[in-house]
């Protein structure tokens, strides 16, 4: 059990001119036995950072520390973590049985402990059925059932997965999700999990460390993540369908700011928190966000309007997303599966004040 | 097409393929029934195709000479021993260009070492034996034919090798170094397993190569070693050339490298195909 810190870490990759900066000033600290979630799109340095904390690749300069006690001198073996490869990493000529026993044997486990306790993950992976078999002549999904079990045999400071479920089909990936989490629950340890699937992380994490050009951008909870992202970057990618920017101008209409959508007749009220923030920034001209989530078909009477006309009807079966219009302002909304509001119809929309987000113009950070 | 077309041209295929069967079969046919025959029936004018006389004593009148089995060791002792060299240098020397050396550099010193390949090998002849003659075993030794075949084996064991260990994937190290395993130990107990039937193909390629190499070794040995190459043309001194004798020495030696080849064929085609399937 550990509690992981990094401390400014960097990591470039080669010299000179042809340098990359994969990691910039990186600094995060992940609680003993949370389920911390990096994530971001590829390239964003995500794999990097866990490269770094298991030891698999040196840490250019900061600091990787498990309960304060510094590993950046550490050789992977010595830092005593787990790890579950995106690729499975199994061991080709050892079958499902070896392959688990493995980490226990290097560490010289006597055989009936290890016999013990491969059977209790093959029974928490349901995978009992698979023991004699060599990896090749497992499904993708088996695969990665062995390749957590490997990692889950031992019991080590940290737990890090890396895109563990990406390669699984959507079923398979809701049953893991679940799987997941139960297991960590048991095992109350910290794990570190990467991905650049947004809905794992949020299904699975306590908190979401959000990557992009090799910067955090956020490290936070999901409520925090929802409404109040960092920046414009964390404000676009969580969420599905990603929130709604529009550039706005700000009106001061009596007391209250308006933010006037540009080439557009929408007009947005924002609640006083926000009102504040924009007055304090003394801008005339913001991005304004607001999730597709947050504009609504009906209302519970505490919430402002504007009006837009349907452009595109997706129907999902769960649910229909519209496209909208005004003017040259293009948005979405999620609204009930069954509306009536066919291409082409004027409609009204809902929402909370505080659902409105507003972000600098120039530099796309979260005002409030 | 018809069927009847069809069939005739099915027929012309496999007639095609009999007589390039033939074609090769051949030589190997008239070594084994010259090496059957008596001396005389062989320098008749027109040869014949079945012994009329069997002499299977052939085979033991070869060694009545004590250079014959010298040379099967000696050719033995030199393949086996560069074999092994080349193999272990090859291994490691693979492994560096396939893990750490990736980048211009790795990719640049690879192509140097394969292109040590690609001149003629008379080229270096004179040279090497200057080389070797400077050295305090002097040329007819076992130590210069050992070593003078790296130059052959050795770039192709490496390149070979280095092209096994990219096939393998990194992870599987990286997982057995978080497993509790040091580089050292992954290397040999991971990774060297997956590569294993590749190394017995290269084993095979050196093995091969040394066991028939004669340019080399009858320059620069010949007197305290001589490898069968070089033998064999003893059986031609003086003015008549003992054709069956020729031919009985070689289908013996020949038979080192075929059993070889049979008692390997599983890790052969395994380790020939490496890389091209992946699993």
């Amino acid at each position: 059990m550990a509690r992981v810190t990094l401390d400014r870490v960097n990591k470039i990759y080669g010299y000179g001119p042809s340098a990359v900066h994969a990691v910039e000033d990186l600094s995060l600290e992940i609680e003993d036995g949370e389920f911390a979630a990096i994530l971001g799109p590829s390239g964003c340095g995500k794999t990097s950072t866990l490269r770094m904390i298991v030891g698999l690749e040196e840490i250019t300069s900061g600091t990787v520390a498990f309960d304060g006690e510094p590993m950046n001198a550490r050789a992977p073996e010595q830092r005593n973590v787990a790890m579950a490869f995106e690729s499975y990493a199994l061991y080709p000529n050892f079958n499902v049985a070896q392959n688990l026993a493995f980490p226990l044997e290097v560490k010289g486990v006597d055989a009936s402990e290890r016999q013990r306790r491969v059977e209790r993950i093959a029974g928490l992976l349901q995978i009992g059925e698979l023991m004699g078999r060599r990896p090749r002549e497992l499904s993708g999904g088996q695969q990665q059932r062995v390749s957590l079990g490997r990692a889950l045999i031992r019991e080590p400071a940290v737990f890090i997965l890396d895109e563990v479920l990406s390669h699984l089909d959507a079923h398979l990936k809701f049953q893991m999700l679940f799987e997941l989490k139960r297991i960590h629950q048991e095992l109350e340890r910290t794990m570190v999990y990467v991905t650049h699937d947004q809905m794992e992380a949020l299904a699975l994490a306590d908190r979401v460390a959000v990557m992009s050009n090799a910067r955090l951008q956020q490290f936070g909870d999901r409520d925090a993540l929802y409404d109040r992202p960092a920046n414009r970057f964390v404000a676009d990618f969580i969420g599905e369908p990603p929130t709604n920017f529009l550039d706005a101008t700000v009106v001061h209409d009596g007391g209250a700011p308006l933010l006037h959508v540009l080439g557009s007749d929408l007009r947005f009220a924002v609640d006083g928190e926000r009102a504040a923030a924009i007055e304090a920034a003394q801008l005339d001209r913001v991005t304004l966000g607001i999730r597709p989530q947050n504009l609504t078909w009906n209302t519970d009477g505490d919430t402002a309007v504007v009006g837009a006309t349907v452009d595109f009807n997706e129907y999902l079966g769960e649910h229909t997303i519209l496209t909208l219009r005004d003017g040259g302002a293009l948005f979405r909304a999620i609204v009930p599966p069954n509306v009536d509001a066919g291409e082409g119809a004027r409609v009204e929309l809902h929402y909370r004040t505080r659902n409105v987000m507003v972000f600098h113009p120039e530099t796309d950070e979260f005002l409030g | 097409m018809d069927t009847n077309a069809k069939r005739i041209v099915v027929w012309l295929i496999l007639i095609g393929f009999g007589i390039w069967v033939l074609f090769t079969l051949f030589p190997l046919y008239f070594m084994i029934i010259t090496a059957l025959k008596p001396v005389e029936e062989i320098n008749r004018m027109v040869p014949t195709f079945w012994p009329e006389t069997f002499r299977p004593d052939n085979f033991r009148g070869i060694f009545a000479d004590p250079g014959s089995l010298k040379s099967l060791i000696d050719s033995v002792i030199v393949a086996s021993a560069n074999t092994a060299l080349s193999l272990f240098l090859g291994t490691l020397a693979g492994y560096a260009l396939a893990r750490y050396l990736t980048g211009v550099v790795g990719e640049n010193l690879a192509f140097f070492i394969l292109s040590n390949r690609m001149f003629p090998p008379v080229a270096i002849l004179i040279p090497m034996f200057f080389l070797f003659d400077a050295t305090p075993w002097g040329t007819d030794s076992y130590w210069s034919l050992i070593i003078l075949y790296l130059v052959f084996n050795m770039p192709l064991a490496t390149w070979l090798m280095m092209v096994f260990f990219r096939d393998t994937p990194r992870e599987l190290e990286e997982a057995a170094y978080l497993d509790g395993y040091t580089p050292l130990r992954a290397f040999f107990k991971v990774t060297l397993p997956l590569v294993f039937p590749g190394m017995v193909s290269v084993a095979m390629l050196c093995w091969i190569f040394a066991w028939n190499e004669y340019l080399f070794a009858n320059l620069l040995t010949g007197t305290t070693v001589k490898t069968f190459p070089v033998h064999i043309p003893s059986f031609a001194a003086g003015s008549q050339t003992l054709w069956n004798f020729v031919m009985a020495f070689s289908l013996v030696a020949m038979l080192p490298p075929v059993i070889l080849f049979i008692a390997l064929r599983r890790y052969m085609v395994r380790g020939l195909s490496l890389g091209v399937v992946k699993g």
